[in-house]
């Protein structure tokens, strides 16, 4: 799959490709790990062929009482607090990367799980950038409910893309990631699931990606979803 | 937990609540109906498997969220049914999932509308720039055509003209000026006179391009134009009589409307052939197109001499164009020169008249100056000149013996040399004073010796049917029907003495103010003698012309029927059937084209009265009405 040049309707037919793999996952969070994989090996582009995405994850907002034991001493230890149950995270659930380390949540530095709150959504640069792009309702996203919006039409699924990754003030750790990895364009597609938690995959890429080829990317969240709903409704988060 | 045990009982059984007891031996101590039917345990059995808080447990169609609580040394289980909230939550996944599909196409065939709309403003800047380049060569090409034929102006363009730089070259220069203009507009504003100046000039440049001519410059109403260059053309003399004879005739056709207090105003032009510079004159500020030399000077000294309504053409100039121009010679005295020299003064192509559509025919009401004013001829004595017809001129004059007005037809100065016109001339008179019809203008006296020879005729009050149409466009069909027949009846009664008229047409018609047709001017007529006018020379107004008129066939009454047809088309429709940029190009329409269709030509033309035309003026005479008898029949029927 090229994401410097997507057809309409192949993310959501490699997906579907996935999909049979995802009845065997055991959990959402195995699940998620494949998806980030899969794209990760997936996606090539050039003459060569070369790998796009230097890093792929995949996210899902959790009440911290849904978290792993390890995201909830992270979230304690990371930030410092002490959430209540319902205090929802944006979890770490899936990663494939350049780097060995990127392959495992448990090491993953500062993403493992991310608190979802007001200040969070609208001021963490990608995070905030990433929600406003897709259209995410952020009461919704960060479980203060509902109510009427006079600002916009909220989205449930939608696109995150930043074209110019270095320099831009929404991509973090530009000198330890972004420009030493050639990270080139940053793309994610999202979707909000019907309890109100929201799920992203984002991907890092070497190659420049233009919006217009990134747009086919939009249903593929709502078409991971769709397949893995059983696992979810289950509450088989994660495995073991 | 309800103590009283009958609130119990009725939860137990009546409720809709779905909960069980568990004691601490895995068996249910005691579980509602609703628990009973959803999972098929009875109390005392072992409970089902999966218990667990939070677990989903599915009992066949329905699913179940499992909640407990710790009671004395049971758990108490409850089973929430969600299955109406999972089949919601399907549609939501499902409906996810195509909606994001859509959107996804939604958005990318927007950006690929967006990007279209990129490429359609570039490219709309790439038509602008295109635009402005072709603006450019316009204005240069609107330049070039103030002075030049568009064919000429568009080689130059393409680059395929020859320099303009000055050189020696063979042309046929061209002067021309309204006579006495000045005069003229003395009294008009200075917008009228702007306004008539602009008319005339452009159609004397559209006549001179036609021709692919060169148009130096205007002065006023002088026109000064070259034939020859930039373009080499082997026939620039014939080119520029051709245009001065055109230039005459669109003056005497357009004199009323330009001069309307004037209409006897005329154009006199010089025509010189030789070897003159042309190119471009001037500094780098202004540069002119013109011609210089010694023989430009001589086509101005000719058209200085010419007379009003004179083509003038040199001894040079007539040489090259005699074999194709009818043409007098004249002494002229050029200023400069101490003794006349002989010109030609041109009258028309040969074979052909001129097709001036001179309107002036015995039009009594709008008198024009009468140079002959008080001369005396025979018994009449002239008061005005009121027309021009095909030989000579017309004049209102006074019978002193029965002290009536009359109508005098003098032959030309010119043509009163050739005695074979003079015989013509008089047996028109002759075959028309044999007439005797209310529709045709009655002769009462022919000269005899007197020269130049002359006829009296039936002076009618009132206008041409010319003017008629001039002034009211078409005509009501009743009235256009009913003249019709008057002119069928006044040319039935020339037919039975076998006279054909030959120029029926509107300026042949007259009207009397109670709406009476008096044909006149027969001057073209054949009579019983075929010799005057012989067979292959075209006498006529293509207008209104018969295809084996236009041939130079020979012809009879069908021909007159034909251009009757014409005359009523006109007065029908509010034009003539056939119009074109020349005389040829009409007869050719005559002879080749069909009827312009009847949808086309307005309310008149009811498919009754389009027949009745298109038989009139079936291209071969054998199709058309075979007497006046039958046409004036089919007219009563329409």
């Amino acid at each position: 799959m090229d994401l410097t040049a997507l057809d309409v309707g192949a993310p959501e037919a490699f997906v579907e490709g996935l999909a049979p793999g995802f009845k065997t996952a055991g959990s959402v969070q195995a699940a998620c790990d494949g998806l980030a994989s899969g794209l990760y090996r997936a996606c090539v582009s050039g003459p060569s062929q070369e790998r796009s995405l230097v890093l792929s994850r995949v996210y899902l907002s959790l009440p911290f009482a849904s978290l792993d034991s390890g995201g909830q001493e992270f979230a304690r230890g990371k930030f410092g607090l002490s959430p209540a149950p319902g205090d929802r995270f944006l979890a770490l659930m899936g990663t494939q990367g350049d780097d060995a380390a990127w392959n495992d949540r448990a090491t993953s530095s500062g993403h493992r799980a991310i608190p979802l709150n007001r200040q969070t959504v609208t001021t963490v640069p990608m995070l905030a950038r990433c929600f406003q792009q897709i259209g995410f309702d952020l009461d919704i996203v960060i479980g203060t409910g509902g109510g009427i919006h006079l600002e916009g039409v909220s989205r449930a699924f939608g696109l995150f893309h930043v074209e110019n990754a270095p320099g831009s003030p929404f991509i973090p750790a530009q000198d330890d990631f972004v420009r030493p990895r050639g990270v080139r364009s940053v793309v994610g597609c999202g979707t909000m699931l019907p309890d109100g938690a929201v799920s992203v995959w984002i991907g890092f890429s070497r190659h420049p990606i233009r919006q217009q080829a990134a747009l086919p990317l939009i249903p593929m969240m709502p078409g991971f979803w769709h397949a893995v709903q059983p696992l979810y409704r289950r509450r088989a988060i994660f495995a073991g | 937990m309800p103590d009283d045990p009958d609130v119990l009982r009725a939860l137990l059984e009546d409720g809709k609540i779905a909960f069980a007891v568990r004691g601490t031996d895995g068996r249910l101590r005691l579980a509602s109906r609703a628990f009973r039917e959803a999972t098929g345990a009875e109390a005392g059995a072992a409970a089902p498997a999966g218990l667990e808080e939070g677990a989903v447990l599915r009992f066949g169609e329905r699913q179940f969220e499992v909640w407990t609580s710790p009671l004395a040394a049971g758990v108490l289980v409850g089973l929430r049914d969600r299955t109406e909230l999972v089949a919601l939550e399907d549609q939501i996944w499902d409906q996810q999932a195509r909606l994001s599909k859509a959107y996804a196409e939604l958005s990318v065939r927007n950006e690929k509308l967006r990007e279209h709309e990129a490429q359609l403003h570039e490219a709309n800047r790439g038509l602008e720039a295109k635009v402005q380049e072709q603006l450019g060569l316009l204005d240069r090409s609107n330049r070039l055509m103030r002075y030049l034929s568009p064919e000429i102006a568009n080689s130059i363009l393409r680059g395929e003209a020859p320099d303009l730089a000055p050189k020696k070259r063979l042309i046929t220069v061209l002067y021309a000026d309204l006579a006495r203009f000045d005069e003229l507009v003395a009294e008009l504003e200075s917008e009228e006179v702007i306004e008539l100046l602009n008319d005339y000039r452009r159609e004397t440049t559209a006549i001179i391009f036609a021709n692919g001519g060169t148009l130096d410059k205007f002065i006023t109403a002088r026109i000064l134009a070259f034939f020859g260059d930039p373009v080499p053309q082997e026939d620039h003399a014939a080119r520029a009589v051709r245009t001065a004879l055109q230039l005459r005739d669109k003056v005497r056709q357009s004199r009323r409307r330009w001069f309307p207090a004037a209409t006897h105003v005329d154009v006199q032009i010089g025509v010189h052939t030789g070897y003159a510079t042309v190119g471009n004159v001037g500094s780098e500020h202004r540069v002119d197109y013109t011609v210089i030399g010694k023989n430009v000077a001589l086509a101005d000294a000719l058209q200085r001499e010419a007379a009003p309504g004179h083509v003038l053409a040199s001894v040079r100039t007539w040489e090259i164009v005699k074999e194709q121009f009818e043409g007098t010679e004249v002494q002229v005295a050029l200023k400069g020169s101490s003794r006349p020299v002989p010109a030609y003064q041109l009258q028309g192509v040969r074979g052909l008249p001129s097709v001036s559509g001179d309107q002036e025919t015995l039009v009594a009401g709008s008198p024009t100056a009468a140079p002959a004013a008080g001369r005396r001829l025979g018994p009449y004595v002239v008061q005005e000149k009121v027309g021009q017809g095909g030989m000579g001129t017309v004049y209102k004059a006074l019978d002193e013996r029965l002290q009536r007005a009359v109508a005098v037809k003098v032959l030309s100065p010119e043509l009163s040399a050739d005695a074979k016109f003079v015989s013509r001339f008089k047996r028109e008179a002759q075959a028309l004073a044999a007439l005797n019809s209310p529709h045709i203008a009655q002769i009462y006296f022919i000269s005899d010796k007197e020269t130049p020879p002359f006829f009296a005729m039936e002076f009618v009050e009132g206008g041409t049917l010319r003017k008629l149409l001039a002034d009211q466009g078409r005509l009501p069909l009743g009235r256009a029907l009913a003249l019709g027949g008057q002119i069928a009846r006044g040319l039935q009664t020339a037919a039975e003495k076998g006279i054909v008229h030959r120029d029926v047409k509107p300026e042949n018609v007259m009207l009397t103010p109670k709406g009476q047709v008096k044909i006149t001017d027969f001057g073209l007529f054949k009579g019983q003698d075929p010799g005057l006018t012989s067979q292959g020379i075209v006498m006529g107004t293509p207008l209104y012309m018969s295809p084996e008129q236009a041939r130079g066939e020979e012809v009879d009454f069908r021909s007159d029927i034909y251009s009757l047809g014409a005359t009523l088309f006109h007065m029908l429709v509010g034009h003539p059937p056939f119009r074109g940029e020349s005389a040829l190009a009409v007869m050719r329409k005559h002879e080749e084209e069909d009827l312009p269709v009847v949808s086309s030509l307005g309310p008149n033309l009811s498919p009754a009265v389009y027949g009745v035309l298109q038989k009139m003026m079936a291209k071969d005479k054998e199709g058309r009405f075979a007497s006046y008898e039958m046409l004036l029949e089919a007219l009563e029927g329409c």
